[in-house]
C-alpha cells in the first residue's frame, strides 16, 4: 500500500468541522455513564484501607440484608481470575492479599447507586496488615517482601514474558550500542545528574464508566475504554469466554490522555450481571480515579553523559527506575514499561550508550500509560541534563543542541539510525521564529528573565487496521469503523481522506462507528497511531473504490452497492521532532514563574485536520504545562491524598500563556498523503524547558517535577538576605 | 442517604423547619460546598432547607449612609457585576472575582460562603477587612456580629444551629481610604489563594498612617487579623511598613499541604501584606 | 502523619505516670472521648466524637497498650478507631516518653496517624489540623490534672 504524498484534494485546505461536533454541542452525544438499560443496577467496590494486608476474612451479610441489595461478591468468588492489557496481574477482586490502598475486596451490586454505597459501608473485611513497600529501592532490597509470588501462573496476552531479574521488578530492559567506556575515557568532561519525576494523572474530564449485561449467552458491554478490541481479547482470557461472545460498545470518550485503555470495572461487573441477571453499571468517582486506576510512573532518572571540548556526546548511560505501583496491568507493551521508558537522550547522536530501565512493583496506585509513556519524565531528565552540561561548558544551550542534535542517518541513543526529522533544520527554524537570547547570567546575579529551550521526539504511530467502505445511494459512501473518537478528530479525518481521495464533497461521506462485532478488528486510539494507521487504511479504502469503480467502469452516482475493506500495516520507524523557546519570568520574592513568551517548531508532515491538529499542539503544550509546574499526584504513607481536582490542580485555558507555532510540513511522513501523528508530541518536552528557562532568569535548577514556585524560592540564593 | 429536601418562601418558614429538624437540618444556599460533602458522605443530614425561593435574602444595594448591603442569597458573581458594589468599593468587587470560576461564583452564595467557614475563601478576609457585619436571625430575634471573628475554626462559625445569616452589611467608607485584595495563586487561576491579603488603609494628613486593617485568608483556621501589624503601623510614616510588615510570622499560622510549606507560607505571608500596603501607600 | 507534641507538669515523674497510665482517667483528656472502659488486660475501648464544621464523626475503637517501661517512663499506645457512618477509619500509634528535670516532668507524645477510607478524602490540611489539636489539648489537659490532684 502506499500512501506517500501525493498532493491532497482542496478539500484539506479548509479548516475542518467535526463530525461529532453537533452532537457533543448539543449534548445529543451519548457517553457510557448516560447509557442505561431497563432493569439496571448500580455497582459499588469495598476497597482495601491499607497499602499492603492479608484479607483474614471478609463477613458480606449485613451488605447482602440491606434491602436493594441483589449481590455482594467477594475474591472467593472470582479467584484466581486477574485482568490486564499484557500481564493480567490485577484480581478481578483481591481474595488472598490487597496490595495497594484502593485496591477491591468486594463488590456490591443494588437497586441504586445510594444502596449499593451503603451496603458497601457495610462490608466488614478483617485485615492483617503487612509490611508495605512505598519506595521501589526498598522493593529491590534483601530481604523485602515479593509482592507476586504467583507471578508465574499470570496470563501474558501475545507471547512469553521474560524472566525478570527480582521478583519484584514489573519489567526490565537494557540496550548498548558503540564502546561506552572508550567513549567515556575519550570524554573532556564527564557529567552526571539524578532526577526525580512525580505519579501524575490523565486528568481527563469523563469519569470512567462501564455497563455490563448478559443477551443470551453474549456479554455487552458498553464502555470508556478507548480500545474495545483490545477490551474484548482481555475480557476473553480474563474471564474465559470466547471473543465471539463478547460485544464491546465504546462510543464518545470524553477524554482519555492514554489512561482510558485499562479496564477495571468491567470483570466484576460482569460477574455482578451474571449473578443477578440485570444490566449492572459502574461509574467512576473521581476521588477513586485519582487513587485507584493507573497513574503515569513516577521515577528517578540518573543521565551520564561524556562529552568532548566542544560539546558533542561520546557516550551515555542512564538508569530509569519507575514505580510501577502494585499491578503492571496498566501497560501494554510486552516489556512492562512504559512506552518510551529507554529513550533518555532522544533527539541526539549518541555514538555510545547503555541505558537501563526498569519498572518496579511497590504498594503505590499502579501506574500505567499516559500519553506519551514514558516520555515526560525522560524529556525532562535529558534536556534538563544537556542544559546544565552546557552552562557548565559556557556553551549556549541551543548551540549545544545544534552541535549535537540528530540529522537523518545519525545514530541516536537506540543504537540505530535516524529516520525522522532533520534536527539541525529543525533547530535553525526555532531560532528565527524565537527572539531566543538567553541572559546565562551567572548564579548570584540573576535579572529574573530567562530563556529556556528544549527538544523532543515522537514516533510516528504503528500497526495494522482495518475499516469498511461502501457506498450508499445517490453518490453517497459511508465508512465503517470501530475507532472510537476521544475527542482527537478521527471520525472528521477519516471523513475528509475519503472526500479528499474520491473527489466528492464532506456532505457525501458518512462515518459509522460500531461495535466490535460490526467491523473488522482495529487497535484503537493510542500511541499515536490514528492518523498514520487507521487513517491511511481510510486512503486505502477510498482508493480500492476507486479502482473498483474504474474497473466496473461506473461512477459513485451508479456505483450499486460495492463494499471495500481499507488495510493499513503502518511499521516504518518513523520519528517527528518538536523543539520549544520558552521566555520565563520569576518572581524574585515568591519564586513564581511566569511564561512571557513561548514558541514552538514542530514537524507535522502533511495536515489533514488543522484545526485539530492546532489543538493538538496547544493541548499537549497546557497538558504538559501541568506536569511542569503544578501536577503531582502526592501519596504519603501509600495513600494518594490529592484525591480530589481542587487538590490535583489542572491547567485552564486561563494558565495558557501566548503559544507561537511554527509547522515543518515539507518532509512527508508514512501516514496517508504523507501525514504524521502529533497527539503525543508537543507535551513532554515542556517540564525541561521551564526548567531551564528558571535556571537562566534566577539560578534555580529544580531537578524535580512540578517545578513549583516554592522549589524555585528555596533555591534563590539571595532569599535570605531579601 | 436519603433526605427530605424543603424550599421554604419566607425566613419565617426556614426558621420553622431548622427549629423542627434541630441538628438534623442542614441549610443549602448555593450548594457549592454542601453538595459536595454531601456526595463524598461526609455530611449526611436528614432534612436540607433550601434557601433559593426565600426572597427576602437576595440583592446588593447601597444604603442610606453610603455603605453597601449584600443579601445572604446574592451569589457571588451578582456582587462581582453589581455597580455598587463597584462604586462602593472596587477591592470587594476583586475579592469576590477571584473566587473559583465563573461557574462557581454564579451558584456560590455571599451567606453560604461565610457560613462554610472555609478559611482559604477570598471574600471573608476582604468583608472583614471593610469592617462588615452580618445580620443574623433566629427563633431568638435578630443579632448583628462582625465579619471579623465570625469563623472561629476550619470550616467553624460562632453562630447557632439555628440562626440564618440574612445579610452582609458593609459600613460606609471614610473618604481617603483605599483598600486592596490580593491572592497568591502560584498554581492555577482558578485554584484556591496559597495566602491571599486583604488590607484598607488611610493615611492622615502628615502622611502618616491613620487607619489600617490587614486581614489574611489561607495561613491559618479562619481569617487571620494582622493585628501586631496594624498596631506596630498605625501613627507611623509609611516608610516603617518594611519593618512591621515582619511581625506577620507571628500572627499567622499556616499549616503545611498541597499549597505549600508552612515556612513558605509565612514568608509569602508577609511578602504579599508588603504588596498590598506597599499599594495603598503607593 | 507524623507529630510530635510536649507539655511540661510542675510534677515529679512517677505521679505524671501514674495518672498516664489510668488510661480511662488519661483518655477523657481528649476533646470529644464519650467512654473509655477496659476489654481486656491493657485493652481498652472507647467512643471518639470529633467535629470539623457541619461534619461529625463518631470514631468507635480499640486502644491498646503495647508497651510499658515505668523505669524509663516510656509506653506505647495503639488506636484503631472507625467510623461507619462515613466510611473510614483511623489508626494512631503514640509513643509516649516521660522526662524529670529539676522536679519539672517533660511529656513528649510522637504520634503517627493514619486516616483511612472516605474519611481521607477530607482535606489533608484540615485533617492535621484537628489532630494536631486534640493532642496538644490532650498533652495540656493531662498536665493540668496532675497538678490539680
Amino acid at each position: 500500500m502506499t500512501s506517500v504524498a501525493e498532493a491532497p484534494g482542496g478539500v484539506l485546505a479548509e479548516p475542518e468541522y467535526r463530525v461529532e461536533g453537533r452532537d457533543k454541542v448539543t449534548g445529543a452525544a451519548r457517553f457510557a455513564a448516560d447509557v442505561a438499560m431497563p432493569g439496571m443496577l448500580h455497582a459499588a467496590f469495598v476497597a482495601s484501607p491499607y497499602p499492603h494486608a492479608r484479607i483474614v476474612s471478609v463477613d458480606v451479610s449485613a451488605a447482602r440484608a440491606l434491602p436493594g441489595v441483589r449481590a455482594v461478591l467477594t475474591g472467593a468468588d472470582t479467584k484466581p481470575q486477574r485482568f490486564g492489557r499484557r500481564l493480567q496481574d490485577w484480581p478481578v477482586l483481591c481474595s488472598d492479599r490487597a496490595l495497594f490502598i484502593g485496591d477491591r475486596v468486594a463488590a456490591v451490586a443494588a437497586d441504586t447507586l445510594q444502596i449499593a454505597a451503603e451496603a458497601a459501608r457495610l462490608v466488614e473485611v478483617e485485615y492483617e496488615e503487612l509490611p508495605a513497600i512505598l519506595a521501589t529501592d526498598a522493593a529491590l532490597a534483601e530481604g523485602a517482601p515479593v509482592l507476586h509470588p504467583d507471578a508465574g501462573s499470570y496470563a501474558f496476552l501475545g507471547g512469553t514474558r521474560s524472566a525478570p531479574p527480582h521478583p519484584n521488578i514489573q519489567g526490565h530492559g537494557v540496550r548498548e550500542h558503540g564502546d561506552v567506556e572508550a567513549g567515556f575515557r575519550a570524554s573532556f568532561r564527564v557529567y552526571e545528574h539524578t532526577f526525580a519525576v512525580p505519579r501524575t494523572h490523565q486528568g481527563y474530564i469523563e469519569p470512567r464508566a462501564a455497563l455490563v449485561w448478559l443477551d443470551g449467552e453474549t456479554v455487552r458491554v458498553v464502555t470508556t475504554n478507548k480500545t474495545p478490541f483490545s477490551l474484548r481479547n482481555h475480557m476473553s482470557v480474563s474471564l474465559g469466554i470466547p471473543e465471539s461472545r463478547i460485544v464491546v460498545d465504546a462510543g464518545h470518550i470524553g477524554g482519555d490522555f492514554g489512561g482510558k485503555g485499562l479496564s477495571l470495572d468491567e470483570f466484576a461487573l460482569y460477574h455482578l450481571a451474571r449473578a443477578t441477571g440485570r444490566p449492572v453499571r459502574a461509574v467512576t468517582r473521581y476521588a477513586d480515579d485519582l487513587q485507584a486506576t493507573n497513574s503515569r510512573h513516577a521515577g528517578t532518572i540518573t543521565l551520564r553523559t561524556g562529552v568532548d571540548r566542544v560539546g558533542r556526546i561520546l557516550a551515555h548511560t542512564s538508569k530509569v527506575v519507575f514505580d510501577g505501583g502494585a499491578y503492571a496491568a496498566g501497560k501494554p507493551v510486552a516489556t512492562l514499561m512504559p512506552g518510551d521508558a529507554m529513550l533518555t537522550l532522544a533527539g541526539y547522536r549518541v555514538p555510545a550508550a547503555r541505558v537501563e530501565a526498569m519498572t518496579v512493583y511497590t504498594n503505590h496506585v499502579p501506574a500505567g500509560h499516559a500519553r506519551a509513556p514514558g516520555q515526560p519524565q525522560n524529556a525532562f531528565a535529558a534536556e534538563s541534563h544537556i542544559d546544565l552540561i552546557a552552562r557548565d561548558l559556557g556553551i549556549d544551550p541551543l548551540e549545544l543542541r545544534e552541535r549535537n542534535v540528530v540529522r537523518p542517518g545519525d545514530v541516536d541513543v537506540t543504537g540505530q539510525p535516524w529516520h525522522g526529522t532533520d534536527g539541525a533544520e529543525l533547530l535553525a527554524r526555532l531560532r528565527g521564529s524565537s527572539r531566543y537570547a538567553p541572559s546565562l547570567a551567572p548564579e548570584g546575579r540573576p535579572n529574573w528573565w530567562g530563556w529556556g529551550v528544549a527538544l523532543g521526539v515522537r514516533h510516528v504511530g504503528r500497526g495494522k487496521a482495518s475499516l469498511v467502505l461502501r457506498t450508499l445511494p445517490a453518490g453517497r459512501v459511508e465508512l465503517r469503523t470501530g475507532v472510537s473518537d476521544q475527542g482527537g478528530g478521527a471520525h472528521t479525518l477519516f471523513q475528509r481522506i475519503v472526500s479528499a481521495e474520491l473527489g466528492i464533497g464532506l456532505d457525501r461521506v458518512a462515518v459509522v462507528r460500531r461495535t466490535t462485532d460490526a467491523v473488522p478488528n482495529d487497535p484503537g486510539v493510542g500511541g499515536s497511531r490514528v492518523t498514520p494507521v487507521q487513517g491511511t487504511a481510510a486512503l486505502d479504502a477510498a482508493r480500492k473504490l476507486k479502482a473498483r469503480l474504474a474497473a466496473l467502469g461506473r461512477s459513485l452516482e451508479d456505483a450499486g452497492e460495492l463494499e471495500v475493506t481499507g488495510e493499513a500495516a503502518q511499521e516504518a520507524h518513523e520519528a517527528s521532532m518538536y523543539a520549544y523557546v520558552l521566555a520565563v519570568t520569576v518572581d524574585s520574592e515568591t519564586g513564581q514563574t511566569k511564561i512571557e513568551d513561548a514558541t514552538l517548531v514542530a514537524d507535522v508532515g502533511t495536515v489533514i485536520n488543522p484545526v485539530a491538529l492546532r489543538g493538538q499542539l496547544e493541548g499537549g503544550f497546557a497538558f504538559g504545562l501541568g506536569q511542569a509546574v503544578m501536577e503531582e499526584l502526592r501519596v504519603e504513607d501509600g495513600r494518594v491524598v490529592t484525591a480530589n481536582l481542587g487538590d490535583y490542580k489542572l491547567p485552564t485555558i486561563a494558565d495558557m500563556p501566548r503559544l507561537g507555532i511554527e509547522l515543518m510540513t515539507e518532509r512527508p511522513g508514512p501516514g496517508p498523503f504523507g501525514a504524521k501523528s502529533v497527539g503525543e508530541l508537543a507535551n513532554p518536552a515542556v517540564g525541561a524547558a521551564v526548567a531551564n528557562a528558571v535556571q537562566d532568569a534566577c539560578g534555580s535548577r529544580v531537578m524535580s517535577l512540578p517545578i513549583t514556585a516554592e522549589k524555585i524560592w528555596a533555591l534563590l540564593p539571595a532569599k535570605q538576605s531579601r | 442517604m436519603t433526605f427530605d429536601y424543603h424550599e421554604p418562601r419566607s425566613l419565617a418558614e426556614a426558621l420553622d423547619l431548622l427549629g423542627r429538624h434541630g441538628d438534623d437540618a442542614h441549610l443549602l444556599a448555593g450548594g457549592t460546598a454542601t453538595v459536595i460533602l454531601m456526595r463524598q458522605g461526609l455530611l449526611r443530614p436528614g432534612h436540607v432547607v433550601a434557601l433559593r425561593a426565600v426572597a427576602e435574602l437576595g440583592g446588593v444595594s447601597r444604603t442610606a449612609d453610603g455603605g453597601l448591603r449584600i443579601g445572604a442569597m446574592a451569589t457571588h458573581r451578582q456582587v462581582e457585576r453589581s455597580a455598587d458594589a463597584l462604586a462602593y468599593s472596587p477591592a470587594l468587587v476583586d475579592a469576590f472575582a477571584s473566587v473559583a470560576t465563573v461557574r462557581i461564583r454564579n451558584q456560590a452564595t455571599v451567606g453560604g460562603n461565610l457560613a462554610h467557614a472555609d478559611p482559604a475563601q477570598d471574600p471573608p478576609p476582604m468583608l472583614a477587612a471593610l469592617g462588615a457585619t452580618v445580620t443574623v436571625r433566629s427563633p431568638r430575634g435578630e443579632r448583628t456580629l462582625p465579619v471579623d471573628g465570625l469563623a472561629v475554626d476550619h470550616f467553624t462559625t460562632s453562630l447557632a444551629h439555628d440562626e440564618v445569616i440574612t445579610e452582609v452589611l458593609l459600613p460606609p467608607i471614610e473618604p481617603g481610604t483605599r483598600e486592596a485584595y490580593l491572592k497568591f495563586l502560584p498554581r492555577t487561576a482558578d485554584d484556591y489563594a496559597t495566602v491571599s491579603v486583604a488590607a484598607t488603609m488611610r493615611l492622615a494628613d502628615d502622611g502618616t498612617i491613620a487607619h489600617a486593617r490587614i486581614v489574611l485568608g489561607a495561613v491559618g483556621p479562619t481569617p487571620i487579623r494582622a493585628r501586631r501589624v496594624e498596631d506596630a503601623i498605625r501613627g507611623q510614616p509609611t516608610r516603617r511598613i518594611g519593618d512591621a510588615i515582619a511581625m506577620i510570622a507571628d500572627d499567622v499560622d499556616p499549616v503545611d499541604d498541597l499549597r505549600g510549606s508552612a515556612v513558605y507560607k509565612r514568608e509569602m505571608a508577609r511578602v504579599w501584606t508588603g504588596r498590598a500596603l506597599a499599594q495603598l501607600t503607593r | 502523619m507524623k507529630f510530635t507534641h510536649a507539655a511540661t507538669v510542675a510534677a515529679p515523674r512517677d505521679k505524671v505516670w501514674a495518672r498516664l497510665m489510668d488510661i480511662p482517667a488519661a483518655a477523657r483528656c481528649v476533646p470529644g472521648v464519650a467512654s473509655v472502659r477496659p476489654s481486656g488486660t491493657d485493652k481498652y475501648q472507647g467512643t471518639l466524637a470529633v467535629q470539623v464544621g457541619p461534619v461529625r464523626l463518631v470514631l468507635d475503637g480499640d486502644l491498646v497498650v503495647t508497651a510499658r517501661d515505668p523505669s524509663s517512663g516510656t509506653a506505647s499506645i495503639r488506636a484503631d478507631a472507625k467510623d461507619s457512618r462515613v466510611g473510614g477509619a483511623i489508626r494512631a500509634a503514640m509513643d509516649l516518653a516521660l522526662s524529670e528535670k529539676e522536679g519539672q516532668t517533660e511529656l513528649r507524645i510522637a504520634t503517627d496517624l493514619a486516616v483511612m477510607g472516605r474519611l481521607g478524602e477530607f482535606g489533608q490540611a484540615v485533617i492535621k489540623r484537628k489532630a494536631d489539636q486534640l493532642m496538644q489539648d490532650f498533652a495540656e489537659c493531662l498536665a493540668r490534672q496532675v497538678i490539680a490532684r
